[in-house]
């Protein structure tokens, strides 16, 4: 990733952070102001439906009162109490009243707890209503809850009591109204809120004894857990309930529980109040929040690449400039003007690099000439040695000429063959440099490699198993899918060639010669082991050097063209060796040669001689 | 064709059981039989208990008298069948209960046993006789002037009756005026049987509804006529002959004149009463019956009067007696201080005649 | 002494008072007037051989058809012209009939009998009430009130049984416990009192006891206890809950009140049955529990009153019954055979006797001589005269 892009990155990640971080917190701080205006909501609308119960509670103890001092009433509390008052007479007498009262329920009750005519069951006339003549004062008690029996069963009712004594007997007037749909319904509810009622009449949950106001529940079910928590211990509670995937269909569930005399829990009303609108207002708001901040995050995203590009616009001059450097164009200069820090870096690194060139000339300089001192050295080495016996030969010559003429003829000739032969020693040393110093640049084309390392062991293939030396094995290990790269197919042959000359000569004794390639992303691995002498660290360092040589002959040249050759095709060449063990010569070919290498102003110059 | 007595003054003749000496009841033949089947069930449900305890109740309208008849009948036959009648607290004894009901028909009495080896867990014993049409009725609870004694009844509608009692072990006879016809009737037991003869009085008419009709027993006549009075071209009908010899009765067409059949008394407040003035007298006035002032649909009452000679005068003398259903028939006898009263009972049905009494006391 | 004069002198005033009244009410059977009779039945065709829709239309049409034909002749021979004949007819709304002149046993007293169809029970009331009407048929539990109102009542002698008949035969029919559980949790008390309020008697047994003498030996008391107990032992044995489906007709507001009543005893003994209408009784005949029901209220008139004649005619009504107690119901012709074969139909628990009805009718002021019919009687209408009507 590029100084740009992290930069880039960075600016927007930042943004991104800040602007989520105001957007969550605008979230929660709009949530939390829906939350406490929707708790106060319900909470008054709860209040109002307490309210309106209570309200119903007292308009319920006043018709059943209304229904005691009727004088039909006082007249069958009067014929009940003598001896002979027949109760059947008035058996269908409370559904004509109740209905006239509008009450669901409406019973008449014997002093003994017998029912006398029941509006809401009319057949149960006869059968035993005893909790109402329990010791109770009915005057003070107001309404309560209880559980009715009705002909479908079991129900809930609001209800009220009246006695309407006689003598030393009454009759009681137990009236009511029925906790059902159509009280639900009459309930007056805001939009999105809802009651439900749930009828305490089993043990458990029981889907059936969920009622409600409009179609009944789909999935009653969900209140399970609510009705039981009520029925473990009674008391208001609220519960969130979400009905689909969508949140905006979830719900808050007041559950009141609804008590009877003997604080029994007999039902517990459900006040919903639906979050819709909260949930579609503050999708709204996220939404809202999430386009504003989308556009300020994409015009972020530009301003940052902008700054981005702008702030590493010299920085990017200067990795481009330290690049070419890299890559040897030591001249590159970097043109940034600013004052800033990336400025002063900028002059710093052109004034680096302009030293560097310097100090690369010094040293090149210095170079050249601890070449040419090497050179010198070498030559002064290579040469002394021939050239003493040069010298020798011709003051032989002189001596005999001047001492012993008649053996001149004969000293003449020896020594004249002494004379051309180490001319032809020197000859070979001059040739020999001058190779060197002539290698051409190198021609790129395709090459596998993998042929010019079988050229080079078929070339050498008789000498490696010759007569009167001990064999040498040649070990093969090509990699088939070795990919072509650009390479100088001679170049490579020669420096192969002298690799496997070296491995030769580390194995007097015989040996394995081991050739491997191998290539590893797209770069071409060329392996030259032996099994000799090995190396010491010391000449390990030493072995390209030119004129280096761990040998009795040679010129010491041939790794140093191994060398430059690996170089010119912009490779690597190591080495690696265990005293005793052996050798191995690593070579990494890149599939393409890098720019033109530099070359010595010194051998440039040769070249052109040449 | 046996020849009816003629009995001086109406005699206490019926199928009621009579008195014996001790004053209770003696059970007609029929109903002893039917006890003693009882008892004879009721010995072989209980053999091998020995003894049994009985409870008697009666739901029926016999008399405390009948029935206490009928358990004593009872007891004895059991006791001849070797089963000792013990209280009901004894231990050991198989426990009875007696009961004496009765249908619109019949008397049914129904022993129901337990407590005997040989007895189911409901053992019943049922036996029923059927009532005679003669039963008389209970008197009357007030100690009224007036008496009433059935003496005839049956379903369908009948105009007047005429009663010869004989005394027991002689038959007696009925001869009822039918709308139609004359029909005759004969005492048996507690049965009576009707006799073959009739004499037909009206053919067919369309006004047999309001057809009413007499008995005139001492001169031995019979009128029949359409009780409407608004009735015109009534082929009314006069028969005239023995009553005992039904050939020899003969109907002859006749046009009447209402008013000189019946005298009617119109009363102040019980306008189209029905009444009759008796024979005897009470005090300084005439003894007159009348039917009471409800309509054909309620039970009437015959109420009765004293009415001056010269009719000027109409008091109600002595309480109403009640009857079972509309009086809708009244008419004197043909000599003393009784009167015969037909009566639609509303609650079995049947037309019913009575003999009324009225007894005058100052 | 002082005190009959008193009596008298005040029968005396009234009679005096009641003089100057003009004499309105006529109490000798006079001829004339249309008589007004409404029947709640809706009749489409008085032909007997087309099956009735429900069994008060089956009644109605026996009772105008007794009006129209005298078949007191031979069964098999064509009836004979009645007392009546038709005049006008109007399928579904209304029948007029017409007095017949030559009927052979005479003219009836009315001129013309004129009958309203589909008047509800309630409507009945109140035109009689408002004189619109001069007959009707009373609801056995409207009877009270109706006369309380200060209708003119008309009962007959209780002839008609109100039953409980159970099905049997299949896999799921009540079994024999249950029924008797059933039979001992009823409280006829409570029905005839206060269902039927007070018209019409507790009944334990087929026949009335002014027809059998024997009804007395049928209990038709309540054991509630012994019911519960029954239940326990029923549960105990595999059968945890007790459901029954109690059917009634769905056009007979007296056996849907019977039925409510009938499943209050049931849920306190601790069996759970409901009760719910059947739709078209008087097709499924009075002996068929539709299926889907356990159980269903039946109503069966006795069509004569002697009890042997009764009871044959139940047997033949109720062959499955009659099956039930082959060995006990044989020709009857004494008192004691006729109990034994009622008590081993009572036994079988498949049917449960609830109270005997009377008939009941309402009459209006000016109706005269109206004697409600026995069983297998038809309304005598012929005798009936109109008090006040022109001559």
């Amino acid at each position: 990733m590029t100084f740009r892009a992290k930069l880039f990155w960075v600016f927007t990640l930042a943004l991104l952070l800040s602007v989520g971080l105001v957007a969550a917190g605008v979230t929660v701080a709009t949530r939390r102001a829906f939350d406490d205006l929707n708790r106060e909501h319900s909470d008054a609308l709860v209040a109002q439906f307490q309210r309106e119960f209570d309200r119903r509670g007292e308009e319920v103890v006043d018709r059943v009162k209304a229904i005691a001092s009727e004088e039909a009433t006082i007249h069958m509390a009067v014929d009940l109490s003598l001896p002979k008052g027949d109760a059947s007479v008035y058996v269908y007498d409370a559904r004509g009243v109740s209905q006239s009262h509008q009450l669901d329920f409406l019973d008449f009750v014997n002093s003994d707890g017998t029912i006398i005519s029941s509006a809401e069951w009319p057949a149960h006339f006869n059968s035993k209503m005893n909790w109402v003549i329990q010791p109770e004062d009915w005057a003070s008690t107001g309404s309560f809850l209880t559980k009715m029996d009705t002909q479908d069963g079991p129900t809930l009712g609001l209800m009220a009591v009246t006695q309407v004594p006689v003598a030393d007997k009454a009759i009681y007037i137990v009236g009511g109204e029925r906790l059902d749909k159509g009280f639900l319904s009459s309930l007056v509810l805001p939009p999105g809120m809802r009651a439900l009622l749930y009828l305490n009449l089993d043990q458990g949950f029981q889907a059936n004894d969920l009622v409600s106001a409009g179609t009944p529940e789909n999935e009653p079910e969900r209140f399970t857990s609510l009705i039981e928590k009520e029925q473990a211990s009674p008391q208001p509670r609220t519960e969130k309930i979400q009905w689909t995937f969508d949140p905006a269909s979830a719900e808050e569930i007041h559950a009141l529980p609804l008590v009877g005399r003997q604080k029994e829990l007999l039902g517990v009303l459900l006040v919903g109040n639906s979050l819709r609108n909260v949930v579609l207002l503050e999708r709204r708001i996220r939404y809202l929040a999430l386009i504003v901040a989308g556009i300020g995050l994409l015009l972020g995203a530009l301003l940052s690449w902008w700054a981005a590009a702008r702030v590493t616009r010299p920085v990017t001059k200067l990795v481009t400039a330290a690049q070419e450097v890299a890559e040897g164009n030591w001249s590159a200069h970097v043109d940034v003007r600013g004052r800033d820090e990336v400025g002063r870096l900028a002059r710093s690194f052109n004034q680096m690099t302009h030293q560097l060139i310097e100090q690369r000339e010094r040293l090149i300089q210095a170079e050249r000439v601890a070449a040419w001192r090497e050179v010198a050295r070498r030559l002064a080495h290579e040469l002394k040695n021939p050239l003493f016996p040069l010298q020798t030969t011709v003051e032989n010559m002189q001596r005999a000429k001047d001492k012993n003429p008649e053996l001149f003829d004969e000293v003449f000739r020896e020594s004249t063959r002494i004379l051309l032969t180490e001319i032809e020693n020197l000859k070979s040393i001059v040739g020999r440099f001058s190779d060197f110093s002539k290698m051409p640049q190198p021609e790129f084309a395709a090459v596998n490699v993998n042929d010019v390392v079988r050229d080079v062991v078929k070339l050498f293939e008789a000498q490696l198993g010759a007569v009167g030396r001990p064999p040498i094995t040649p070990e093969l290990h090509l990699d088939e899918e070795l990919p072509a790269i650009q390479a100088d197919a001679t170049m490579l042959h020669r420096a192969m060639e002298n690799l496997v000359l070296n491995a030769m000569d580390a194995m007097p004794a015989g040996g394995v010669l081991m050739l491997r390639t191998a290539h590893k992303d797209g770069t071409v691995l060329v392996e030259v082991s032996d099994t000799g002498g090995g190396l010491t660290p010391e000449e390990s360092e030493r072995i390209f050097t030119p004129y280096y040589t761990t040998k009795q002959h040679g010129t010491g040249l041939g790794l140093a063209i191994v060398q430059a050759v690996v170089s010119d095709h912009g490779g690597r060449i190591s080495v690696e060796s265990e005293s005793g063990v052996g050798t191995s010569f690593h070579i990494e070919l890149p599939s393409h040669p890098p720019r033109r290498p530099q070359k010595f102003p010194m051998l440039l110059k040769q070249e052109e001689e040449a | 064709m046996r020849a009816f007595a003629q009995a001086p003054a109406p005699p206490e003749a019926s199928a009621a059981p009579a008195s014996g000496a001790g004053g209770e009841a003696v059970l007609p033949k029929e109903w002893s039989d039917a006890v003693g089947t009882l008892a004879e069930k009721i010995a072989i449900a209980a053999r091998g208990a020995g003894a049994v305890s009985i409870d008697m109740r009666n739901i029926s309208s016999l008399s405390s008298a009948e029935s206490s008849a009928i358990r004593a009948l009872f007891e004895s036959r059991l006791r001849a069948r070797h089963l000792a009648i013990v209280p009901s607290s004894q231990a050991g004894a198989a426990q009875l209960i007696l009961t004496l009901s009765e249908s619109r028909t019949a008397f049914v009495w129904a022993a129901e046993f337990s407590g005997s080896p040989a007895a189911g867990p409901n053992s019943v014993a049922i036996v029923s006789v059927d009532k005679s049409p003669g039963k008389p009725e209970q008197n009357a609870k007030q100690h009224i002037t007036l008496d009433k004694r059935l003496v005839w009844q049956q379903p369908s509608r009948f105009l007047d009756v005429a009663v010869f009692d004989n005394p027991a072990g002689s038959p007696s006879y009925r001869v009822v005026l039918d709308p139609t016809e004359i029909v005759f009737y004969e005492s048996s037991d507690a049965h009576w049987d009707k006799l073959p003869s009739t004499v037909a009085t009206l053919r067919s008419s369309p006004w047999l509804r309001t057809v009413t009709g007499r008995f005139d027993t001492t001169t031995n006549e019979v009128w029949v006529w359409d009780g409407n009075p608004n009735a015109q071209n009534f082929p009314a009908v006069h028969c005239s002959g023995p009553l005992d010899d039904p050939k020899q009765i003969q109907c002859t067409p006749w046009k009447h004149n209402v008013l000189s059949v019946v005298p009617w008394w119109d009363f102040p407040g019980h306008e189209g009463a029905t009444a009759a003035e008796l024979w005897q007298t009470c005090g300084q006035g005439s003894i007159v019956l009348s039917t009471g002032n409800g309509d054909w649909t309620q039970p009437d009452s015959i109420q009765p009067y004293i009415v001056s000679e010269s009719g000027a005068t109409v008091i109600p003398a002595g309480d109403p007696m009640p009857m079972d259903g509309p009086v809708i028939y009244l008419t004197r006898q043909d000599q003393g201080n009784t009167a015969r009263a037909i009566v639609r009972n509303l609650a079995t049905g049947n037309y019913e005649a009575y003999i009324v009494t009225a007894t005058c006391s100052q | 002494m002082s005190r009959r004069l008193a009596a008298n002198s005040l029968l005396l005033a009234l009679a005096l008072v009641l003089a100057v009244l003009p004499a309105k009410t006529a109490r000798r059977p006079g001829y004339g007037g249309t008589l007004r009779i409404e029947i709640g039945a809706v009749i489409h065709s008085l032909d007997l051989s087309v099956a009735a829709v429900s069994p008060e239309e089956a009644a109605a049409k026996l009772e105008i058809d007794s009006l129209i034909n005298d078949r007191s002749g031979a069964p098999a021979a064509q009836p004979a012209a009645g007392p009546f004949r038709i005049s006008a007819w109007e399928p579904g709304k209304r029948l007029t009939l017409a007095a017949n002149g030559d009927f052979p046993k005479g003219r009836p007293f009315v001129d013309a009998i004129d009958f309203t169809m589909g008047k509800s029970a309630k409507d009945r009331l109140l035109d009689l009430e408002l004189d619109k009407t001069d007959f009707i048929r009373i609801p056995a539990d409207q009877a009270r009130s109706a006369a309380e109102s200060g209708v003119r009542v008309n009962t007959s002698q209780p002839d008609e049984l109100l039953a409980i008949l159970f099905a049997t035969g299949g896999s799921n029919a009540p079994s024999s416990p249950v029924r008797q559980a059933i039979a001992q949790a009823l409280d006829r008390g409570a029905i005839v009192n206060f269902v039927l309020q007070k018209t019409g008697e507790p009944a334990g047994g087929l026949l009335p006891q002014w027809s059998s003498g024997t009804a007395f030996l049928f209990s038709a008391s309540s054991a509630p206890a012994g019911a519960v107990q029954q239940v326990k032992e029923i549960r105990a044995q595999n059968q945890p809950s007790i459901r029954l489906l109690l059917g009634y007709d769905s056009g007979d507001s007296v056996e849907q009140r019977v039925a409510e009543r009938i499943v209050v005893d049931a849920r306190e003994a601790g069996i759970a049955m409901t009760a719910g209408p059947i739709q078209g009784t008087s097709a499924l005949g009075a002996a068929t529990v539709p299926p889907g029901f356990d159980a269903r209220i039946i109503r069966w008139r006795m069509p004569s009153p002697r009890p042997d004649a009764a009871l044959a005619n139940f047997l033949a009504a109720f062959p499955g019954l009659a099956q039930a107690a082959a060995d006990a119901c044989g020709p009857a012709n004494s008192a004691e055979r006729i109990y034994r074969c009622e008590r081993a139909i009572v036994d079988t628990r498949e049917i449960i006797p609830l109270a005997f009805l009377p008939q009941v009718y309402g009459l209006s002021a000016r109706m005269r001589d109206w004697q409600a019919p026995g069983p297998g009687e038809t309304w005598p209408l012929a005798d009936v005269w109109l008090d006040g009507a022109p001559q």
